[in-house]
């Protein structure tokens, strides 16, 4: 039987709730800052290996509507060779991934690649998503 | 008398486990959160010159493993649905024909005791074909083998060819990396 004065020996979660709930509205507002280029839906495919990101990575994107972009900067398809020999002159040991979109064809992404071979790159990655196992 | 050493309002003798599972709950949710925002992908070599006219030396040419993806067998030029590519997709892997269910099976077998240097897939694919379905096969092919590298074919005529003419045969298009 407890005594008047007695001990609680619950855990006091408040405090617990408090960071967990900070932290979660911390990334619902960073994460869709966190994404790098223009937004494509970005295929999906089973085993993609990681590909970790390097500091001098050059992330060209092609959305649907054939759109080029380079990291933040938006362009015709005309301009993007020269661009793209721009960042390559500039620095030749950068590594190029592209963001395709997932509703284009493979020609449109072929096509891509081969203005970035053009420029003087060796290998590009394909950036894909992990299909979600749910 | 004794040694009672926890008296009235005695020392708790426990340790607060209390802060160590706040900060271990913050860091699993902080790697929830990252890990399905890491970066994957797939990384191609895309010849640097147009090499096409000669083909390569006869000790190369049945080292070299082409995967062609052809519209007439794997009708995949519209953008896949959740279910993925309709299982009678058939892809050619040197001409011979490979069910798409069967893929990683085959090239783990083709691919078995090779050297690093000499685990390369080359990747005809019509240009027709949706991006998403062809990242898709590729991704099968892949499954067999370990660090298996992607090489680019730049003539679409390698995807077509089905070998029946065997006209192609030979002049097989693929530069030396």
């Amino acid at each position: 039987m407890p005594k008047s004065g007695s001990v609680r020996s619950d855990i006091n979660v408040t405090p617990l709730v408090d960071v967990v709930l900070v932290l979660l509205i911390i990334f619902m507002v960073v994460t869709p800052m966190l994404q790098k280029g223009a937004a494509v839906k970005l295929p999906i495919t089973d085993e993609p290996p990681k590909k970790p990101d390097e500091k001098s990575q050059i992330i060209v994107a092609v959305t649907a509507d054939q759109t080029y972009w380079i990291e933040k900067e938006r362009m015709p398809k005309e301009a993007f060779p020269s661009k793209i020999q721009e960042y390559f002159d500039r620095n030749p040991q950068s590594t190029v991934v592209i963001k395709g979109d997932a509703r284009l064809t493979y020609g449109d992404v072929k096509k891509a690649m081969m203005e970035v071979k053009k420029a003087g790159f060796s290998s590009v990655g394909l950036i894909t998503e992990k299909r979600q196992t749910s | 008398m004794g040694m009672n050493v926890g008296g009235g309002g005695g020392m708790v003798s426990d340790i607060n486990v209390t802060p160590l599972v706040d900060v271990v709950l913050v860091l699993l949710i902080i790697f929830m959160v990252i890990t399905p925002l890491s970066q994957m992908g797939y990384d191609v070599n895309i010849p640097r010159e147009n090499v096409m006219a000669t083909p390569p030396p006869p000790d190369q040419q049945n080292k070299q493993v082409i995967l062609a993806i052809n519209a007439r067998e794997c009708d995949v030029s519209s953008p896949v649905g959740p279910n993925g590519i309709r299982p009678d997709c058939t892809v050619r892997i040197n001409k011979e024909a490979v069910r798409l269910a069967d893929l990683p099976r085959r090239t783990t077998e083709i691919f078995k005791g090779r050297k690093a240097e000499d685990k390369v897939i080359f990747l005809a694919a019509e240009e027709k074909l949706n991006y998403e379905a062809v990242m898709q096969i590729l991704d099968r092919a892949k499954a067999g083998v370990e660090d298996l590298q992607v090489g680019i074919v730049t003539d679409e005529r390698l995807a077509t060819s089905t070998g029946e003419a065997g006209a192609a045969a030979g002049a097989v298009a693929v530069p030396a990396l």
